[in-house]
């Protein structure tokens, strides 16, 4: 899965402190220790203290590195879900002791020979980087029932689950924030678990819910952002909210009759938010395209419906064929699939999940002279003019109608 | 007079602004490409848009309108005429069979036939929507004219026929 992630401007910051610590190491250390830490062996921390105070060149050339800090498993954060406000901990207000900057030097101080000698030795290698905590989000954010060839978008109404990587969070850090960028403003609105923003302290998935759909010609501007004290660590690419149509089903509405023979289905759908009036600015098309006819089918081509509105179904689809043409035995099979476009998304011609369906002609003439047709439409992952879906669910059939 | 005007709008479900609601909504428009169904050319697009508002569009017989239009109605000799196809029935109680590009039959330019005349017996597959409504699902028929002068296109199925589009040829 491809991310997104931003280091954290504390990552740059602590790019120029090793770089001065290495210069100076360079120049001093491997010869003879620095008056600093005389200071410190000889008269304690104490007073090396005040010095470092009144001496900032000396303070950064002792700048603190945080990778040298011991890092329990302890005191990883466990706690994953999310919290109820992104206010301080209170140990967050506290200094940590090993930030003390004396620290760092009494580790120095001890771990030097009292009396050695200056040799010519290899630079000591760079000490790790000092990295604050980073996020990773879903590049893409796209509810699991957006067909491929979508635009990022998640519905509205249900739950979209997004999963998180939080690394390198420790005690007293804060939590990293997630919010939706861009929210409003005829953009569309989301949750995240169940509110405007969360706090989290360790990877976790948490769930977004489309609210208010995007206008048309806004799509694309809200973002998934991870945030850690302002700054940026993570963006997920623009997405949207809207619903799209899904879950193609037929029942019989009558036979046809008179001068035709077959059936009329009701052709339903689903809005993948659960509620088709979400659908005001999708439209719906149907695909037919049939295979080589015989008999008195040879010769049929294939149609299309051009785009209706998808937010009120049922429609009904007619199956007929013109008893004039049914002048001996013959059979044709035509595949059906719908697609939708939406105008929230800008999204056109895209496939409707599930809404594949095959119809069957089938005329036989078990008597010189009396015809009998059966037409039948059945939920079938097939392909019509180029377009291809799973298969949409119920059969419908005329049984042996008399031509 | 005009309460009979007002009670035939509001059966054709017209809106104050004059466009019934039906020919707010624009469906596409597509084209054959081989055995291929795609969108129709951007430039026949633009055509079809105007029909809501187009001044001249057919009589209305039995509630079933016909109307064809062009881009304009002055051509250069030999220069292509693509004729985009609109029916309309603005009463209740009719079936629209609307999938397709529908092939057009009983074109006339100049007086001669020059599609098949009337629908074979075919079979139908798809959606079928309640009039009033508007269906532009018909194939774009195309012509060009060698000679200069005026020409006239209409289409007629059945009793119902279209406007008549004159079309002024001239030298290139």
């Amino acid at each position: 899965m491809r991310t997104f992630t931003a280091k954290p401007e504390a990552t740059r910051q602590a790019k120029l402190s090793r770089t001065t610590i290495s210069d100076w190491g360079h120049g001093e250390r491997n010869r003879a220790v620095h008056p600093m830490l005389h200071l410190g062996r000889t008269i304690g921390n104490q007073s090396v203290q005040r010095l470092v105070q009144s001496d900032t060149d000396a303070l950064r050339a002792v700048s603190h590195n945080f990778s040298r800090i011991p890092l329990h498993p302890s005191q990883t954060r466990t706690h994953a879900t999310p919290k109820e406000s992104a206010a301080l901990h209170p140990r967050d207000m506290e200094e940590p002791a090993t930030e003390d900057p004396t620290a760092l030097i009494d580790q120095e101080v001890n771990t030097a020979p009292p009396n050695a000698i200056p040799q010519q030795v290899p630079p000591p290698l760079a000490p790790p980087v000092a990295t604050g905590p980073t996020a990773t989000l879903p590049t893409h954010i796209r509810g699991a029932s957006s067909p491929a060839a979508m635009p990022d978008r998640i519905p509205p109404r249900v739950d979209t689950p997004v999963a998180v990587t939080i690394t390198g969070l420790t005690i007293p850090m804060r939590d990293v924030t997630l919010s939706i960028e861009g929210a409003g403003g005829g953009n569309g609105t989301a949750t995240i678990n169940g509110a405007a923003t969360a706090n989290l302290g360790a990877s976790a998935t948490v769930q977004l819910r489309g609210v208010n759909q995007t206008d048309v010609g806004k799509a694309g501007n809200l973002r998934l952002v991870a945030d850690h004290g302002g700054t940026r660590l993570a963006a997920s690419a623009g997405f949207s909210v809207s619903a799209i149509p899904q879950n193609w089903s037929v029942t019989l509405n009558s036979l046809v009759t008179g001068p035709e023979r077959g059936i009329d289905v009701n052709n339903n759908w689903e809005s993948d938010s659960g509620n088709v009036a979400d659908l005001d600015q999708a439209q719906r098309s149907e695909q037919v395209q049939y295979g080589t006819g015989t008999g008195c089918f040879a010769g049929v081509t294939g149609n299309n419906s051009g785009y209706r509105p998808a937010n009120s179904p049922p429609l009904v689809d007619h199956h007929a064929a013109p008893v004039g043409l049914l002048t001996g035995p013959g059979s044709i099979v035509a595949e059906q699939t719908f697609i939708f476009k939406d105008d929230r998304t800008g999204a056109v011609n895209i496939p409707a999940t599930r809404s594949g369906f095959r119809l069957t002609r089938v005329v036989i003439e078990p008597i010189a002279g009396s015809r009998f047709i059966t037409t039948t439409k059945a939920g079938t992952a097939t392909s019509a003019n180029g377009f291809a879906s799973a298969a949409g669910s119920g059969t419908v059939t005329s049984g042996l109608q008399a031509v | 007079m005009s309460a009979m005007k007002n009670e035939d709008e509001a059966q054709a479900g017209q809106e104050a602004d004059g466009i019934a609601e039906y020919l707010r909504h624009w469906p596409g428009l597509y084209m054959r490409q081989g055995d291929k169904i795609v969108e129709a050319l951007p430039e026949d697009v633009v055509v079809a848009k105007t029909y809501p508002t187009a001044k001249v569009k057919g009589r209305a017989v039995g509630g079933i309108r016909l109307t064809i239009l062009t881009k304009k109605t002055c051509y250069r000799v030999n220069e292509e005429v693509r004729v985009i196809h609109v029916m309309e029935v603005i009463e209740p109680g009719h079936k629209m069979f609307v999938m397709g590009p529908k092939q057009v039959y009983g074109e006339y330019v100049d007086g001669k036939l020059v599609t098949p005349e009337a629908h074979p017996q075919q079979v139908y597959d798809g959606l079928v929507l309640d009039s009033p409504n508007v269906d532009y699902n018909y194939d774009i028929t195309t012509y060009s004219f060698d000679t200069p002068g005026r020409h006239e296109i209409y289409w007629q199925v059945g009793e119902v026929r279209s406007n008549k589009l004159e079309l002024d040829v001239v030298e290139s």
